[in-house]
């Protein structure tokens, strides 16, 4: 990926921060154009890609986009749909008609309750952040084994590791099945044994109050790695 | 702000109580990271002051009656713990928490892009642990840091400082005796980059000049505490990237 600013060393911006002044560039994620005035709205680190300025969030809530596999759990529910809490700012619903079961109108716990998690895909959303999911695809399910784990949104490039060398190494290590989804969640499924080992990898990035990037956690996790 | 002309603030030396000069600064510190479980959090030391905010979202808002379909509400919460002061505060919410609550919530809508977010919540705790006059600038300013540090997309950051006048003469940032016998207070929110005004609060009599000199004095310390907010928050994340 050419992620290279200008030519310039990457740098640390916090909200208000003005990143360039007179310049062509547009303005990306993270970044607003006032004034030909490029104005950092998050801290983060400056990255340009092809004429636009953008940021690197620190730390940045998920943000559900159409096609992202997720896993969330079971909030409420009503006669003929799911909501689940799949870690963004909005509930996602899960229509009777989506999921893989041949479900009655008001028999949705049959299948599934409050506090289940399940394995999902988010099919839309719309413009005003409504977010439909689908449970018909291949993989997608109720989660009845296993744990699932926690490492941010923003951890994910980190753990799965260039061309998932690191998720990879973690499975043959572990002999766990690993799914990582794009809302920062991991499940893991396996002997008790295997699954320590990679909660042990986990739990650095869910326990760190200083989320990816950071080059401390980066360096725990590649030494832990490194051990496997 | 009880007023009282004959409590000597300020010595013929132009220095005050605590030995500040007019213009100058309690002690601020910053802590950005404290609380664990929260997304984003600060600890703030300001004099005696200590406030600590934890930011959780943006979330589901609920009740759903409380939803906006075109931009995201603040929650904020403003509490004073029983032990912030000699006297024991009754716990919970009170009709001055709930003004505070209300002024920063407007405050910081004014920085934070809400429209990004429609239907949703982000949830401001703010706790004051210690208090010595001011704890509402110093609630805002570390709810600004914490919204930073929770990665909530902002326009500019905030700072929050007061000026006032005591014994005649105008000073930033009062302590408990000048808040308590001087004879006015101007609390301001100011985005520092912009300068722009955030909010603005007035409790006492300021003539225009004393008026102008205490937004200068407002002004020239915004500047001060945005940088230690700068510091703070790059020292939390000075590890980099990739």
């Amino acid at each position: 990926m050419n992620e290279v600013y200008s030519g310039a060393p990457e740098r640390l911006v916090i909200p208000g921060d003005t990143i360039e002044e007179g310049s062509d560039f547009t303005a990306g994620s993270g970044v607003i154009k006032i004034e030909n005035k490029l104005i950092a709205t998050q801290l983060g680190h400056v990255k340009e890609n092809n004429g636009t300025v953008y940021l690197q969030a620190c730390n940045s809530a998920y943000m559900p986009r159409s096609g992202d596999l997720v896993i969330g759990f079971v909030t409420s529910m009503r006669g003929n749909l799911w909501l689940f809490d799949i870690g963004g700012p909005f509930e996602a619903l899960l229509p009777m008609s989506l999921s893989p079961w041949n479900t009655q109108y008001g028999d949705l716990e049959e299948h599934m309750g409050v506090g289940d998690y399940a394995l999902i895909r988010v099919q839309e959303v719309d413009s005003q952040h409504g977010v439909v999911c689908t449970m018909k695809g291949i993989g997608l399910r109720k989660i009845t084994t296993g744990v699932v784990e926690s490492i941010g949104s923003n951890s994910i490039k980190l753990f799965v590791g260039s061309e998932g060398k690191n998720l990879q190494k973690l499975k043959e290590n572990s002999g766990c099945r690993i799914t990582v989804a794009d809302n920062g969640k991991i499940w893991i499924e396996g002997e008790d044994k295997g699954i320590s080992a990679v909660r042990d990898v986990s739990l650095d990035f869910s326990n760190s109050n200083t989320p990816y990037p950071n080059k401390n956690l980066k360096k725990i996790f590649e030494n832990k790695m490194e051990g496997l | 702000m009880g007023g009282y002309g004959d409590v000597e603030l300020i010595t013929k030396d132009g220095k005050r109580l605590d030995g500040r000069l007019a213009d100058e600064l309690r002690d601020i510190t910053f802590e950005v990271g404290v609380l664990p479980a929260a997304r984003g959090s600060c600890r703030m030391t300001w004099g005696l002051n200590i406030a600590e905010v934890a930011v959780y979202g943006p979330m589901e808002a609920h009740p759903r009656k409380i939803q906006r379909p075109d931009r995201a509400v603040l929650d904020v919460r403003y509490n004073m713990a029983p032990f912030s002061t000699t006297d024991r505060i009754r716990p919970g919410f009170n009709r001055r928490s709930r003004e505070i609550s209300k002024v920063t919530a407007e405050a910081l809508e004014s920085i934070v892009m809400v429209e990004m977010f429609p239907r949703s919540k982000i949830r401001v705790e703010i706790e004051i642990l210690c208090a010595e006059a001011g704890t509402r600038c110093c609630g805002i300013t570390a709810a600004a840091v914490a919204l930073a540090d929770a990665g909530i997309p902002m326009k500019d950051m905030l700072v929050s400082v007061a000026a006032g006048k005591i014994n005649d003469v105008v000073v930033l940032d009062l302590d408990k005796a000048e808040d308590n016998y001087g004879q006015a207070d101007l609390p301001v929110g100011i985005m520092p980059n912009t300068e722009e005004l955030a909010f603005l609060q007035m409790d006492g009599d300021l003539s225009p000049d004393e008026f102008n000199l205490a937004m200068e004095y407002n002004m020239k310390a915004a500047k001060e505490i945005h940088k230690l907010q700068i510091e703070a928050l790059k020292s939390k994340y000075n590890g980099g990237s990739e």
